[in-house]
């Protein structure tokens, strides 16, 4: 009897010594300790996809600049009769603000920029707190958050606010700088403009030395990245030395194995199924075009695919009228001629008839995959017409026309003639910009910001203050240096940020 | 200790250990300690122990009468000879055994009346048989009094009852009857005479004269187990008297005549507070939470068990306790929020033997399509073509990317391409029209469910074991093509007793469950839209030979390419034989193991150990045949352009499988306490418990070119097929997954120590009081030390009013009143005080998995409790024919885990914290009245009533938008689930819906804010009504059930503008001035107007109804039909269910009605495909030998 007192007792006291069975970390969930763990943070999709798109993947920016065209039955029926989703496209393109709805949630911000946000300060805080956190390797993952961190705030801080006066004043006040992974920790205050671009430069320069010279994916910023994001900095700051200074250390180190390596022959290009070109993948030399590690990505980062075609939208006049239709491959492949808008409504029937139509980022009938993937990060191309406007800029029209023409080799077919230089260096920018407009994506964010860096240069060829825009027979008007072209923050986020001082706001939508 | 020839010497029945009025012991689990390594050992040990018991089965067969002979011996040890050859149990007072004398005794087959008057003769006890009961008591003591009035108690056959207490109302006078139930008192006319009997109900007779009495009394119950019912926490036995909690005790005669095999069902109605939902689940008292566990905690013999109600053989259930308020559950501290069911399964019978049959037949009646109010064919083709007519140039599209169109859009486009003639093309649809596709459907593809179970038990022992095995077969075939489903359940359960001072008992179950249903889906076949394979004209039959056949699945224009390429299949499509092509598979295996060992250390104070072990395994494993559609389509599809001989989907099947392994054990070592002082009585319990929770799953990756024959299947590029590599070089788009399953491993290791203890203490049966506390910790809780040492606990007293000596009201029996307080608790195991991330799928966009963060770092995390108030009252009257319980409670649920809206500048929409508070409140009512009670003719009645109102006090997510409301939400201040509707204000002059904004403006949908909804009630049933009633007459029971559920509310479909599949379509605005006339907008492909219109407040409708639920009939084949045959009892049972329904509803939809696939989707609140609980009807045999 004696014994079982004994062994009672002695349960009691081998159950109270229970720190050992519960001192496991719970098992089936990821605990990360290890710099590996952080680093498979920066794969997470949420990094990518969403930056300055709305759900449905489309963004609105675009709609603002001279790109692109709604027609008459597409605005009238298709976005405002049917209340489309994607009615900020429409409102944006008749610059009727408020674009977007402000008492809902405001999808650039909340799951584009400050939900990447946390990966990168998760694994900054993360890494820094390992003992292994100045190892080589350990330096290489914080260089790419570093990396993602800058890109998205720059772009974040443009859309948010006014351009960045090189030189003039940057006092304005336009979105928090949000570097702690602690979720306790307050919101910080808004940064003014020159804040930001001081904290990006910063982050870039933190990035730089340990920038990894490959990566496994685009997703990921390797050296040619951060030097690119160095270089298009710079195109704000107008300090076109530094432009060239990076864009061509990016080109270089890009291409030291070939421009071949970073450049599609668009001659060797064709469709998968020639008989019915408008649903058929491109067949490229590496079955890659159509993916996020297309040879041509340097650092990828989701982008509008949809404009530029039906349901959405159509390439304006002035966009189609910059291709050589004869010559230009691009023009073969991205602009194809396919049945427009035709619907019936209240006893009014809209035909847009057939209609050019921008087939680039047009999925394969079926896939999820585009015909050719675009980025609204950078591209090995813009690399290479990065370097080019500072050519131009710094007044080498021979380098700059260089450049220009290395780019039309791969993309206008074979045999024909290159560019020759301008006479002037202003026509030499011109000539560098309208390729640049030809190049990069028509929808999204890259010409948006690009008309709002031509609009502090007044009176250049390049530089537009009005955007003009029709619908039917009604004319539109917005203003590139006003605030038509600054997006207001959502009213959920300054309700929790009364500190902010910004009044919410209350116009009707 | 005394050795005698004979083996039971020694060996004291448990129910005779505990020195307490009316107690029943022989439900009391106890368990102990396995040492799971030595699980093997077990397992043979009880294989061993089943032969051994199958021996003893056939070498004894027991009789009603005694042999025995000893000298000295006490009273007790031969109770326990009587209990071990007779089955007869002896209850009463224990304490009375201790003024007993020791017997002397030899016999041989004695019948066992003789014998118990031999040993009774020079004890100053009494005995009395009811039935195998034999009940002890004093022997009257009859004062030396010239005492005015004789007279006799017997019961109601006649039979004497000794021992019986006679009282004179109003004085202090009182007498016992003797041995042969006479008595004599000193009373006169005009008193009145006050006469109780344990067992028995009490009666008051008036005096008239002094003439000799004859006075009888009326058993409370057939058998004497309702004398002493006990409260089964689990951790103890309670007597019901002596519990201050809430509590429901369902026993076995309750679920006896039920035939369905689950044991949900059964419960449904059997006791307030207990709700069934309709999709299956089981609420006690509301929902006390937001993220973490709603459903209650099943025990069963003592031990949590993981497999759920199903894994229950209802034929093996002895009683099911609810334990509901916070006394009743704190004892499981911080999962017992929801409430606790506890589950006894049935002990062997000493002595005798049995083997028990219980079998039935089922069929649940096909359900029933016209539920699905889809529109008639004509309708649906007219929306079709409408919609090709509004962008006509999508289709044409379509067909020329190979894409899939519908048949009508396909003859639409031959018609505008000029591929078909136009008058052709009108012939053929108008054609169509007449096609009845779903009534097809629901001939061919549904069938009536049919089931069958076989349950065989046997149970038995000797005098040192007692064995219980039951075997139960269930089987059934679904009510679709294909579908199948069995499961197979062994029970196995062992008492000993290998010295009178311990018990040892040892517990086993293993479930075996298969089944088998078509990989693609049902709803699949039953949703209509254009881009969907089926369609209201699709004949799935060829109404002329009743074969199955193809219908239009594959665009021509794909049909037509892949025709002038060699090596590819056919892409016909025929959807009744494809379904069999494709088979998801599952067997699941579940073994339980368990015991415990009892030592008595003194008197009253025993020390236990126990534990309980499982473990299983389950495997699925979908096969889709390479001959299946889907896998032709993906071989053809996957062709090479640059090299067609190759396929980048390789031939042959496709398979997919999971296979997880699980693994509890609990230990508990426990002291129980248990003694009466004088008018003191203390019960108490301590222990500790460890408990681990292991779960290991591993999905593999799919795998292609499988042979089943042969296990073989085909080398697969993962990575680069994921990643797209191959989309340009392959013939066309369709996979048959995407992305392709590369695996995945699940995990989970959670771990739990606990420390607790309850004690009563009750003085002179009068008052009583409890309390409990238990401390809980995890291995997943509890970085901040604030949160980690908070103990649960609870105090409860009852008040015995009718116990007390100026208590007098004739007509009551019992009155006791009870209040309780407590706190439970409850766990989501999902965040941490740590940063969690994981792994995700194969990204496309980041080129590698990816990887979330599932829950940023928590410090302050903690258990979510819920604190009970409890207000009983248990009353009966009239001799205990009126037995009422009443309880009213209200619960606090605070800290419950709730998203709380934070600024998503930080990343996140909202973080886990604890922020939530609902409360709940509520009454229960059970009334049980035997109407009716003589020889022949009974009728008995339980009506059950519970309302349930809650409130949620606070949850902190903000909804930013009306669209928030598309579910039932929980929201401060309303209800949880509660629905917000749309103000609906008809049709603009454009056949757009409008609705009213708060200043009364109609405006569009988009308009619509979050303050412009209005408030329409709450999904949740408020009141839940079981009627009962239980008729007998002589061998016939007939048992009908009513149920009820009254104070919510449904949302009804309603044609949205997109839906063409809707009966409504038809019903649509067409042109101008339509709005005067239709609320239902115009049609359009896609439109915003589908996520507001159809929660509109106008298809808001009460959610009442009551429904005829159950109706048993059982007829006991009499004595004089089994006449001498070898069977003891045979039966014939019959039942049905949801024979009937009455529903508030205006389309009489029938409120239980469930979305057929995944029911508690967050869409199925519509309804879109709605199943509707269908007639069921029974037929069951069961005998016993």
């Amino acid at each position: 009897m004696r014994k079982l007192i004994y062994s009672f007792i002695g349960g009691i006291v081998m159950f109270s010594s229970c720190e050992k069975f519960l001192d496991i970390k719970p098992k089936g969930k990821l605990i990360p300790g290890e710099i590996a763990d952080y680093n498979h943070l920066l794969d997470n999709p949420d990094i990518v996809r969403f930056p300055f798109l709305n759900n449905n993947s489309e963004s609105f920016l675009a709609y603002l600049t001279d790109n692109l065209e709604i027609s008459e039955g597409m605005g009238k029926v298709y976005y405002k009769a049917n209340n489309s989703p994607n009615i900020g496209n429409y409102y944006a393109y008749i610059f009727r603000a408020p674009y977007k709805n402000p008492n809902l949630p405001d999808y650039f911000w909340e799951s584009g920029t400050y939900r990447s946000m946390k990966y990168f300060n998760n694994v900054i805080d993360g890494i820094k707190s390992l003992p292994d956190a100045n190892t080589p390797e350990a330096k290489a993952v914080l260089s790419q958050a570093y990396a993602g961190r800058a890109w998205s705030y720059l772009n974040t801080t443009l859309v948010y606010g006014p351009m960045y006066h090189p030189g003039g004043d940057n006092s304005t006040k336009t979105i928090p700088y949000l570097t702690s992974s602690d979720v306790s920790k307050p919101v910080p205050g808004l940064s003014t403009q020159q804040e930001i671009f001081d904290y990006v430069l910063s982050d870039l320069h933190a990035a730089l030395p340990n920038a990894p010279g490959v990566t496994n994916y685009p997703s990921r910023p390797n050296k040619a990245a951060v030097l690119s994001m160095l270089a298009y900095y710079h195109l704000f700051t107008q300090k076109y030395d530094s432009v060239f200074y990076y864009a061509d250390a990016a080109w270089k180190l890009a291409t030291k194995n070939g421009v071949d390596k970073v450049l599609y022959d668009y001659n060797q290009l064709s469709y998968s199924n020639p008989g019915n070109i408008l649903s058929s993948a491109i067949v490229s030399p590496d079955n890659k075009i159509h993916l996020p590690n297309s040879r041509e990505i340097l650092f990828y980062r989701s982008s509008d695919l949809k404009a530029g075609r039906i349901s959405a939208s159509y390439p304006s006049e002035e966009f189609i009228q910059l291709f050589d239709a004869d010559h230009d491959l691009r023009y073969s492949y991205y602009l194809l001629t396919a049945t427009g808008y035709k619907t019936t409504f209240s006893g009014t029937t809209y035909d847009d008839g057939q209609r050019i139509q921008y087939y680039r980022g047009a999925y394969a009938t079926g896939t999820s995959y585009p015909k050719f993937e675009m980025t609204c990060g950078f591209s090995y191309p813009e690399v290479l017409l990065m370097r080019a406007e500072a050519n131009a800029r710094l007044n080498k029209p021979g380098e700059a026309m260089a450049d220009i023409n290395l780019l039309r080799k791969y993309r206008l077919k074979t045999g024909s003639p290159d560019l020759a230089i301008p006479p002037s260096q202003e026509a030499t920018i011109q000539l560098v910009l309208e390729e640049r407009r030809r190049e990069l994506p028509i929808g999204h964010i890259k010409r948006f910001l690009d008309l709002k860096r031509y609009g502090l240069e007044t009176g250049k060829p390049w530089s537009k203050t009005i955007i003009e825009h029709r619908v039917g027979t009604e004319i539109y008007q917005g203003h590139v240096n006003s605030e038509d072209f600054i997006i207001p923050k959502s009213n959920n986020v300054l309700k929790l940020n009364p500190g902010w001082g910004i009044p919410l706001d209350e116009r009707p939508f | 200790m005394q050795k005698s020839p004979f083996c039971n010497q020694g060996f004291i029945p448990s129910r005779l250990l505990l020195p307490v009025r009316g107690v029943d012991e022989k439900r009391k689990t106890r368990t102990f300690r396995i040492p799971w390594k030595k699980s093997l050992l077990i397992m043979k040990l009880t294989g061993i122990l089943l032969l051994a018991f199958c021996l003893q089965l056939s070498a004894k067969s027991i009789a009603q009468s005694v042999t025995y002979s000893g000298q000295n011996i006490p009273l007790k040890q031969i109770f326990s000879v009587i209990e071990n050859q007779t089955g007869y149990m002896v209850s009463g007072n224990m304490e009375l055994l201790r003024v007993s004398n020791p017997v002397t005794i030899s016999v041989q087959s004695m019948p066992i009346e003789n014998f118990l008057s031999l040993v009774f003769k020079n004890q100053p006890l009494n005995y009395h048989l009811v039935g195998k009961d034999i009940i002890i008591s004093r022997k009257p003591y009859i004062p030396p009094t010239q005492a005015a009035l004789k007279g006799r108690i017997a019961d109601t056959l006649g039979n004497a009852l000794p021992g019986a207490t006679i009282r004179v109302k109003g004085k202090n006078t009182s007498t016992i009857s003797d041995s042969e139930g006479n008595f004599t008192i000193d009373a006169v006319p005009g008193d009145v005479l006050q006469v109780s009997f344990v067992g028995f109900f009490k009666k008051e007779v008036k005096i008239n004269s002094l003439a000799p009495l004859a006075i009888f009394l009326v058993p409370q119950s057939v058998n004497m187990a309702a004398v002493a019912i006990t409260v089964n926490t689990g951790y103890q036995s309670i007597p019901r008297e002596r519990a201050t909690g809430s509590y429901a005790i369902i026993g076995a005669d309750q679920l006896n005549n039920k035939l369905r095999p689950d044991l949900q069902a059964a419960l449904e109605a059997q006791a307030p507070g207990l709700a069934l939902t309709k999709d299956g689940r089981i609420e006690i008292r509301g929902v006390s939470t937001f993220n973490a566990e709603t459903s209650p905690l099943i025990i069963v013999d003592g031990y949590p068990i993981t497999g759920g109600l199903e894994s229950i053989n209802i034929d093996n259930v002895e009683n099911v306790t609810v334990l509901k308020d916070a006394v009743a559950a704190s004892i499981y501290g911080s999962r017992s929020s929801n409430g606790v069911i506890v589950i006894t399964t049935k002990k062997g019978k000493s002595g005798t033997m049995s083997v028990g049959y219980r079998g039935s037949f089922g069929l649940i009646q096909k359900p029933d399509l016209s539920y699905l109010n889809r529109s008639s064919t004509a309708d649906y083709i007219d929306a079709e073509a409408e919609l090709y007519s509004q962008s006509s140039f999508l289709y044409q599209a379509q067909y020329a990317g190979y894409s899939y169109l519908s048949k009508v859009n396909y003859l639409l486009v031959a018609k505008d391409l000029g591929l078909m003639p136009a008058t052709e093309v009108d012939a053929e649809i108008e054609s169509m029209k007449q096609n009845d596709g779903l009534g097809q459907l629901q001939k061919y593809l549904f069938r009536n469910q049919l089931s069958q179970q076989h349950n065989i038990s046997l149970s038995g022992g000797s005098d040192k074991n007692t064995t219980a095995a039951t075997i139960k077969y269930v089987t059934n075939r679904g009510n679709t093509l294909y579908t199948e489903n069995d499961r197979a359940i062994f029970d196995l359960r062992n008492d000993w007793k290998p010295h009178k001072n311990v018990t040892v008992k040892l517990f086993s179950n293993i479930n075996y469950s298969t089944s088998k249903a078509p990989l693609r889906t049902i709803p699949s076949f039953l949703e209509y839209y254009s881009a969907t394979m089926f369609h209201p004209y699709d004949l799935v039959v060829n109404p002329e030979t009743g074969q199955y056949q193809d219908i239009f699945a594959t665009n021509p224009a794909k049909i037509d390419r892949y025709a002038n390429m060699d090596g590819l299949k056919p892409m016909d499509y025929n959807p009744l034989e494809d379904l069999g092509n494709e088979i998801t598979r599952t067997q699941n295996f579940q073994m339980r193991l368990g015991g415990s060992i009892n030592v008595k250390l003194m008197e009253g104070l025993n020390i236990e150990g126990g534990g309980v072990w499982i473990r299983g395994n389950s495997v699925t494993k979908s096969i889709s045949g390479k001959d299946s559609y889907r896998m032709r389509l993906a071989y053809n599809d996957g062709t090479s352009i640059s090299n067609p001989s190759k396929h980048y989907i390789p031939d042959g099947d496709m398979v997919q499988e999971g296979r997880t392994l699980n693994q509890t054990y609990t230990i508990r070592g426990q002291l129980n306490f248990n003694r009466s002082f004088g008018k003191h009585q203390v019960m108490a319990i301590a222990g500790t418990e460890v408990t681990r929770d292991v779960w290991d799953n591993n999905t593999y990756p799919t795998r292609f070119g499988y042979d089943d024959q042969s296990g073989t299947f085909a080398t697969f590029n993962y990575a680069d097929y994921n990643a797209g590599i191959y989309n340009s070089d392959m013939l066309g788009t369709s996979k048959p997954q995407n992305p392709v399953n590369i695996g995945q491993y699940n995990y989970r290791d959670n771990r739990f120590v606990s420390w607790y203890a309850n004690g009563s203490y009750e003085f002179d049966y009068r008052f009583l009081v409890s309390g409990s506390i238990r401390l809980d910790q995890t291995n997943f809780f509890g970085t901040n030390p604030d949160y980690r040492y908070k103990p649960l606990w609870s105090v409860g007293g009852t008040y015995k009013l009718s116990n007390e000596a100026f208590f007098n009201v004739p007509w009551i029996t019992k009155l006791y009143l009870r209040s309780s307080y407590g706190i439970n608790g409850n766990i989501s195991l999902n965040s941490g005080p740590f940063l969690i991330i994981s792994p995700g799928s194969f990204s496309n966009y980041t080129g590698d998995i990816a990887y979330n963060i599932s829950s940023p770092p928590n410090n302050s995390l903690r258990w979510e409790k819920t604190s009970t108030n409890n207000y009983g009252i248990d009353a009966s009257f009239f001799n205990n024919r009126l037995n009422v319980t009443a309880d009213y409670y209200f619960r606090k649920s605070v800290d419950l885990l709730a998203p709380d809206m934070v600024d998503p500048t930080i990343g996140y929409t909202s973080l886990t914290k604890n922020v939530g508070q609902i409360n709940n409140k509520g009454i229960e009512l059970s009334i049980n009245a035997d109407i009716l009670r003589d020889k022949e003719v009974g009728w008995n009645v339980l009506a059950t009533y519970a309302s349930n109102k809650n409130e949620v006090i606070s949850y902190n997510v903000n909804y930013l938008y009306a669209t928030s409301f598309l579910t039932s939400v929980n929201r401060e201040n309303y209800p949880a689930n509660a629905v917000f509707s749309y103000r609906n204000a008809g049709l603009d002059e454009n056949g757009s819906p409008i609705y009213y904004n708060q200043k009364g403006d109609k405006v569009n949908g988009g308009a619509i804010g979050v303050d412009d909804l209005v408030y329409s009630g709450t999904l949740r049933p408020k009141n839940t009504f079981g009627l009962t009633n239980n008729l007998s007459y002589k061998s016939l029971q007939l048992s009908v059930m009513f149920v009820a559920k009254t104070g919510n509310v449904l949302r009804r479909t309603a044609f949205d503008g997109t839906n063409i599949q809707h009966k409504d379509v038809a019903k649509r605005w067409r042109q101008p001035g339509d709005e005067k006339t239709t609320i239902y907008p115009k049609l359009s492909a896609f439109s915003l107007d589908a996520f507001y219109f159809p929660f509109s407040d106008t298809f808001v409708e009460s959610g009442d109804f009551l429904k005829l639920r159950d109706v048993t009939l059982a007829y006991n084949l009499p004595k004089k039909v089994i006449g001498k045959s070898f069977f003891k009892n045979a039966s014939i049972n019959f039942e049905a269910r949801n024979l009937w329904m009455w529903t508030a509803n205006s389309d009489h939809i029938d409120p239980e009605a469930i979305e057929l696939i995944d029911p508690g989707s967050a869409q199925a609140e519509l309804g879109f495909t709605p199943f509707r609980p269908m007639p069921e009807y029974y037929l069951g045999l069961r005998f016993q030998f």
